[in-house]
C-alpha cells in the first residue's frame, strides 16, 4: 500500500496514476463502450482493463447468429442460422406471454427480440413480459420497435409509433378535419416502455426541421382494407444512439434517444413516398443506416447509405441492373447441405402438439440438422463452416453466363432482400421460400447459405399464404438485459 | 420515522462517546489534528479498526503521513455524516454486507457529499479511502469518478483526469482498430 501510494503521489509527469486496484474498481463500473474508450487513454489504463479482463467483447452482439423469418400463416417465426451457431431461435415457449401475433418476431435490436407482449434474449434464455400494451385506436397503424445497446447500458426500451389515420373509405367529419393537419406533427407522442421505469409512458418528441405535408398527403395509396396478416412491416435500425424508423409511406424518422427529438428523412429519389413498396428493406450495416430496393419486375437492385454529414441525403452505394445468380441446380432441392440451416420451429412444434393430442409417447422429431445431413448432396462446394462469409464460391453472372450455362445450372432472379449484415457490407437474400444467399456489395460475389424451405411447408401452402412477411438479422448478446426473469418454474419451461 | 429514530439513536451514541471521550485523534501529513468517533472509525475503516484493536492509536494524534489535511477532513466529515444518516443499529449489519454484497448505488447524501468536491479533492479522497480501507467511501468515490468518464472521448478523459497520452499515433490507431465497434464518431 505504501508503495502504491508513493506511485499515486508522483505527479512529476502531471499524470495522476491511481493504484491499479482502485483504477480497476472505477473501470469495472463502466459499460463496454466506455471501457473500450478507456483503453485508449494511456497504457496504464489499457493494462488495467486487459489484465483483469474487464471488457468482455465476446459477450457483445458483434456477430450474426441467424435470421428470424416470419412466414404468412405460420404460428412461429422460423430461425435460419449457421450450423455452427449455438443459439436457438425457437421461441415457442414464450407463446403464453404474447398477444395475438404470438410467435412472430416484431423486432430485434442487439440481441433482444421483441415479440407481441414480451422481450426475449435467445442467447441467455432470459425473457420478460411487457406490461399491457397501449393499443392504437382503430384507424391508427401501430409499429413497435425495440432499442437495446448493451455496450452503453443494460436497459432497453420499446417504442410504439402510431401512424395515420392511414385510410378509411367511410371517413367521417372528424377524419376529414384531420386531413389538413401537418404530418408528422411538431410534437409526436410516442409510447415508450423503459426497463428503467418498468412502464409505458407517452412521451412527446419534438420535430426538428420541416414537416412533410398534410395527413392527406401521406395516406397509403391503397384502397384495400388494411390487412394485418399480409402487410409488410416497417423496419427500424439502431445506430449511434438514435433509432431510425422506416415509416409506412417510405419516409424515415431519426429519433434521438438522448434528447426527445426526431427528424424526418425523405426517401431516396425514385422511391415512392406514398405507397409502401414490398421490395424495400431498411437496416443497419457497416457504415450506418442502409436501404435496399429489389424490384422483381426489372430485377433492379439498389442499395443506398444514409449520409448524415450531408443533410441526411441518401447516397447510392450499389446498383445492379440484373440481380440474379447462377446456382448448381441441386441447390434448389430443399434441404441441401449448406453452412446455414433452418431450425424448422413450426414443424417441430406442430409435431410435438400432434403427438401430445394422440397420447403417443412423445419422441422428438428428427432434428433439422439430422434430416439435412441425411439428404446431404454432393454439390462440391467449399463452405465456410464458422459461419463467416468468404463469398468466393459463386460469382455473379454476367450476361454471357446467364444464357449459356449448362443444364446443371439454373438462373435465379427472384431474389428478395432479407436484411443486412450489421458489420460488413453484405446483404442476405432469399429466393422465395427456397434458398438463402449472401451477397457481398464490395466484391459482388454470392455465397450459398442453405435451404430455408420448412418441412411439410405444403400444408401451409394450401392456404395460399406462402409469403415471407418479415425478416430480422439477429446478433446474439450474452450480456443480460436489465430486469428480473419471471418465476423460475416458468423460465425453466 | 425510521430516520428520526436513527438520528436519535446516533445522538445518544455520540453522547455516550463524548462522556467516555471515546474518540480517536488523527494527524494529517501536514500536521493538522482531527477527531473522529472511535466507533465510526472502527466501523467504516478496516485500517483504523485494526489500529484501535491493536492499541497503536496515539492519544496525541495518530500519524497518517499519506493523507493531506483536506482529504482527512473529508474522511472525518464522511464518518460523521454516515453516523448521522443511518440508524446505528442497522449500520453494523450493513457494514458487513458492504464487504460481500455487490456494489450498492450511492445514497442521496453520499452523492451530494462527493458532488461538491473538486477533482483534486475527489482523487485525494479516493486514495485516502483506499489507504484507510474504507470500502463504502471507496465505492462512492469510484462511482462518482466512473460517472465522470461515461460517454467521454479519450481526449476528454485525459483532460479531466490530467493524464498524459503515452501512445504513438500508430499505437492508438491499432488499439482503436481492435475494438472498432466502440468508436463511431470520427
Amino acid at each position: 500500500m505504501e508503495e502504491q501510494h508513493q506511485q499515486a503521489g508522483d505527479d512529476d509527469l502531471m499524470t495522476r496514476l491511481l493504484p491499479e486496484d482502485v483504477l480497476a474498481q472505477i473501470l469495472c463500473l463502466l459499460p463496454p463502450r466506455d471501457l473500450a474508450v478507456s483503453r485508449c487513454v494511456c497504457a496504464e489504463w489499457k493494462g488495467a482493463v486487459d489484465r483483469r479482463r474487464l471488457l468482455r467483447a465476446d459477450l457483445l452482439p458483434l456477430s450474426v447468429g441467424g435470421i428470424f423469418i416470419n412466414i404468412c400463416a405460420h404460428c412461429y417465426a422460423e430461425f435460419f442460422r449457421p450450423r455452427s451457431g449455438n443459439v436457438s431461435g425457437n421461441l415457442a415457449h414464450l407463446l403464453e406471454y404474447s398477444r395475438w401475433f404470438a410467435g412472430t418476431v416484431l423486432g430485434h435490436c442487439n440481441g433482444l427480440v421483441l415479440l407481441d407482449g414480451c422481450v426475449s434474449n435467445p442467447a441467455t434464455g432470459w425473457f420478460a413480459p411487457l406490461p399491457p400494451w397501449p393499443m392504437p385506436t382503430e384507424l391508427l397503424y401501430q409499429e413497435a420497435h425495440i432499442v437495446f445497446d448493451p455496450a452503453v447500458s443494460s436497459h432497453y426500451s420499446v417504442f410504439l409509433i402510431n401512424y395515420g389515420p392511414l385510410y378509411d373509405e367511410n371517413a367521417g367529419g372528424e377524419l376529414q378535419a384531420a386531413e389538413s393537419q401537418e404530418w408528422p406533427p411538431s410534437h409526436y407522442p410516442f409510447h415508450v416502455f423503459s426497463s428503467a421505469t418498468e412502464r409505458w409512458e407517452e412521451r412527446p418528441f419534438l420535430r426538428q426541421g420541416d414537416a412533410v405535408g398534410t395527413l392527406a398527403d401521406v395516406r397509403l395509396g391503397t384502397k384495400q382494407p388494411f390487412d394485418y396478416h399480409r402487410r409488410k412491416r416497417c423496419f427500424a435500425a439502431y445506430w449511434k444512439q438514435a433509432l431510425y424508423v422506416h415509416c409506412h409511406n417510405n419516409f424515415f424518422f431519426r429519433i434521438s434517444l438522448s434528447r426527445d427529438e426526431y427528424r424526418v428523412i425523405k426517401p431516396p429519389p425514385g422511391i415512392s413516398n406514398s405507397v409502401r413498396s414490398k421490395g424495400l428493406v431498411f437496416g443497419k450495416s457497416e457504415k450506418g443506416p442502409y436501404l435496399a430496393e429489389s424490384r422483381y419486375a426489372d430485377r433492379c437492385f439498389k442499395v443506398w447509405i444514409l449520409d448524415e454529414s450531408n443533410h441526411n441525403q441518401w447516397v447510392l452505394r450499389h446498383c445492379n441492373k440484373h440481380l440474379g445468380l447462377m446456382l448448381p441446380r441441386c441447390y434448389l432441392d430443399s434441404e441441401v447441405f449448406g453452412p446455414w440451416i433452418l431450425e424448422d420451429t413450426n414443424y417441430i412444434e406442430d409435431w410435438m402438439c400432434w403427438y401430445e393430442e394422440e397420447e403417443t409417447p412423445a419422441t422428438a422429431p428428427p432434428s433439422a440438422p439430422e434430416r439435412a445431413l441425411k439428404q446431404q448432396s454432393d454439390c462440391g462446394c467449399d463452405f465456410d463452416e464458422d459461419g463467416g462469409f468468404t463469398l468466393d464460391s459463386t460469382n455473379s453472372p454476367d450476361d454471357g453466363d446467364m444464357y449459356n450455362a449448362g443444364s446443371s445450372f439454373c438462373y435465379i432472379d427472384d431474389l428478395l432482400v432479407f436484411g443486412f449484415h450489421p458489420f460488413k457490407e453484405i446483404v442476405f437474400l432469399g429466393s422465395g421460400i427456397k434458398i438463402a444467399v449472401a451477397h457481398d456489395l464490395n466484391s459482388s460475389k454470392f455465397q450459398y447459405m442453405g435451404s430455408i424451405y420448412p418441412t411439410d411447408f405444403s400444408i401451409y401452402y394450401t392456404y395460399g399464404n406462402d409469403e415471407i412477411v418479415e425478416t430480422f438479422v439477429y446478433t446474439p448478446c450474452k450480456l443480460e438485459a436489465h430486469g428480473q426473469p419471471p418465476t423460475p418454474t416458468l423460465a425453466a419451461d | 420515522m425510521e430516520v428520526d429514530k436513527g438520528k436519535g439513536e446516533a445522538e445518544e451514541t455520540r453522547k455516550v462517546a463524548e462522556a467516555d471521550r471515546d474518540t480517536v485523534t488523527l494527524k494529517s501529513s501536514d500536521g493538522k489534528l482531527f477527531e473522529v468517533s472511535k466507533e465510526a472509525a472502527a466501523r467504516l475503516s478496516t485500517v483504523l479498526a485494526g489500529m484501535i484493536a491493536g492499541g497503536s492509536i496515539d492519544d496525541n494524534g495518530t500519524d497518517l503521513k499519506q493523507i493531506g489535511s483536506e482529504a482527512l477532513e473529508n474522511v472525518v466529515d464522511y464518518c460523521n455524516k454516515h453516523a448521522n444518516s443511518i440508524p446505528s443499529a442497522a449500520l453494523i449489519s450493513s457494514s458487513i454486507s458492504f464487504n460481500t454484497a455487490p456494489f450498492k448505488e450511492p445514497e442521496e447524501w453520499e452523492r451530494k457529499f462527493v458532488d461538491r468536491l473538486s477533482h483534486d479533492a475527489l482523487f485525494d479522497l479516493v486514495e485516502a479511502a483506499n489507504f484507510l480501507g474504507m470500502e463504502r467511501l471507496l465505492d462512492v468515490t469510484c462511482h462518482k469518478i466512473s460517472e465522470m468518464m461515461k460517454g467521454k472521448s479519450p481526449d476528454q478523459i485525459r483532460e479531466v483526469f490530467n493524464i498524459k497520452n503515452d501512445y504513438t499515433k500508430e499505437e492508438l490507431e491499432e488499439i482503436r482498430q481492435e475494438l472498432a465497434w466502440a468508436f463511431y464518431d470520427d
